[in-house]
């Protein structure tokens, strides 16, 4: 699965990806010409006003929708039709299993995955502590508060420890507290488990505190306007004078 | 916790809901104990609440009411797993749906009572055709039930199970069936009422053998007013019992149904 070390094929590549949606009988483009690069364990935000094709783009690299032009690569491969494997999205809504509690909607993750089962629990118990639910293992989606279920499915898509881990907005229902702290919680998995990780946020602040680079997207078509390098050293402070001339220069970009 | 929310909802405004019935008993029994109303169908409550227990021919109700109930449980079984199958056929392989679907649609189409003839000429007078017959009262409400269960199992989880890569087997387990099971309750509901229908139709049609419908057939043909009362009452009480149970049941088995509550 890992790339020879000596021949390193990016972890994803975009490459002149077209998407086009036909509703009624007007056909749009809510991706055109878009084109971006992961290097391993590199970490990318993309912002952009809404409808400007965020979702849409991690759903093209998590195979749940076909371009209809250009091509994307995992680890230089091109996936088969359906689902990337070794990669994990979470959506913009939490979609759970109502039927299942939130270690029975963790768990699932780890279906395709061989572990013995005691390692299987054990994992999942992490992951749930990981994002501060471990005293509502046994609860159902319906029981949780919404930030409380999109943190279920932070750690369902965590559990499983993929190599690609795709977020769209992942900690948008949460209080500024709780954000700060899964966003440390998930640049330590991201040291430990090598992840790389592209991630949709409307928070310009998260964008520069967790990403390498970040992406501004524009709308009607949904394009990249602008890649954005942060280079600021880790862990980033976001009082310094670096960090707030950043955020400036983003907002310039964004409006 | 999140099932006792549902499962111990009572029987929804049973106190009040008795109020009509209870006001009709007693206009009955004013008008026959007074002979206001009199003639040799008229009966009055006391006679007929005595028939069960102290009337020879009365008695013989029990085991009526028993050979109806294996009746359909027996056709139930047949019919409903029949019905399921049919609509996780139908409901998880197109191909197979396609084949299949217009097929049951049709038949479904033909009014139940109309199978009895076709069915005691295949099958004659006797048990095999009853049986038959609830089966079918029960197959189609359980094959739609299942159908539209499936077909409604949302999209946006069907993209989750595609991500999470699972299994075919774990697909249908965690996901299309959990989905499709408020579904199958409302259907379970529907045929137990239409097969206990259907059981006691086919045996007051086709008359011979024990049961409740034939007991009420055989009442009827000797004037048996009191006999015929008690049994409609009792037809309609293992109805309403029928319907509580299966409630209840599928309450149970679909726990995240049920509204918010503290975990
Ligand atoms: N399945 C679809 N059918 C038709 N149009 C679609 C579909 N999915 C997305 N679109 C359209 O594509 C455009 C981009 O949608 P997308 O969900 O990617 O936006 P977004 O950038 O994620 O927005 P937001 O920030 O509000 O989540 C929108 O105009 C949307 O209406
Ligand atoms: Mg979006």
């Amino acid at each position: 699965m890992t790339p020879v070390q000596s021949s390193p094929a990016p972890s994803l590549a975009i490459e002149n990806v077209r998407k086009t949606f036909t509703v009624e009988t007007r056909t749009f483009a809510a991706l055109d010409d878009v084109s971006l690069t992961l290097r391993h364990n590199e970490i990318v935000s993309i912002l952009g006003p809404s409808g400007c094709g965020k979702s849409t783009l991690l759903r093209l690299v998590a195979g749940l929708e076909t371009p209809d032009a250009g091509a994307l690569f995992i680890n230089g491969r091109r996936p088969v039709a359906g689902p990337a494997r070794d990669c994990a999205i979470v959506f913009q809504d939490h979609r759970l299993f109502p039927w299942l509690t939130v270690s029975g909607n963790v768990d699932l993750a780890l279906d395709s995955c061989r572990l013995a089962p005691a390692e299987r629990r054990e994992r999942v118990r992490r992951y749930i502590a990981l994002v501060g639910l471990g005293s509502f293992a046994s609860a159902y989606p319906r029981q949780l508060s919404g930030g409380m279920a999109q943190r279920a499915a932070i750690a369902r898509a965590l559990v499983a420890e993929p190599a690609l881990l795709l977020m769209d907005e992942p900690f948008g229902a949460l209080d500024s507290l709780l954000r700060t702290r899964l966003q440390g919680e998930l640049l330590d998995i991201w040291e430990r488990n090598r992840v790389t990780i592209l991630l949709v946020t409307h928070d310009v602040e998260e964008a520069i505190y967790l990403s390498d680079r970040v992406v501004v997207m524009q709308p009607n078509p949904g394009r990249i306007r602008a890649v954005v390098d942060v280079g600021l050293p880790r862990p980033r402070q976001r009082e310094e004078t670096a960090f707030i001339a950043l955020r400036k220069s983003l907002l310039e970009l964004l409006s | 916790m999140a099932e006792q929310a549902s499962s111990s909802l009572p029987p929804a405004g049973f106190p009040r809901g008795a109020v009509i019935p209870a006001a009709l008993v007693v206009l009955w029994a004013a008008l026959t104990e007074t002979g206001l109303w009199h003639g040799p169908l008229v009966v009055s409550p006391s006679q007929v609440l005595a028939v069960p227990f102290l009337d020879a021919s009365g008695r013989e109700i029990w085991a009526g009411v028993g050979a109806s109930l294996l009746r359909l449980a027996a056709g139930t079984a047949i019919g409903a797993a029949a019905g399921l199958a049919a609509g996780l056929f139908v409901g998880m392989s197109r191909r197979g749906g396609l084949a299949l679907s217009p097929t049951l649609h049709t038949l479904r189409q033909i009014a139940l009572f109309a199978w009895i003839p076709l069915l005691t000429s295949w099958f004659g007078n006797g048990e095999a055709t009853k049986l038959c017959f609830v089966a079918i009262s029960t197959f189609f409400p359980l094959f739609l039930a299942t159908e539209q269960g499936l077909r409604t199992v949302p999209a946006t989880l069907r993209e989750v199970a595609g991500v999470l890569h699972l299994s075919r087997r774990r697909t249908i387990t965690a996901l299309l069936l959990p989905a499709a099971l408020p579904s199958i309750g409302v259907g379970v509901q529907i045929a137990l009422i239409s097969a206990w229908i259907g059981t006691v139709g086919a045996e007051y049609a086709i008359g011979n053998g024990r049961g409740l419908g034939s007991y009420i057939a055989s009442a009827r043909d000797q004037f048996r007013m009191d006999i015929v009362i008690v049994g409609v009452a009792v037809l309609a009480a293992v109805g309403a019992g029928l319907h509580y149970l299966s409630r209840a049941a599928i309450a149970r088995l679909t726990p995240w149904n049920s509204p918010r509550s503290s975990a």
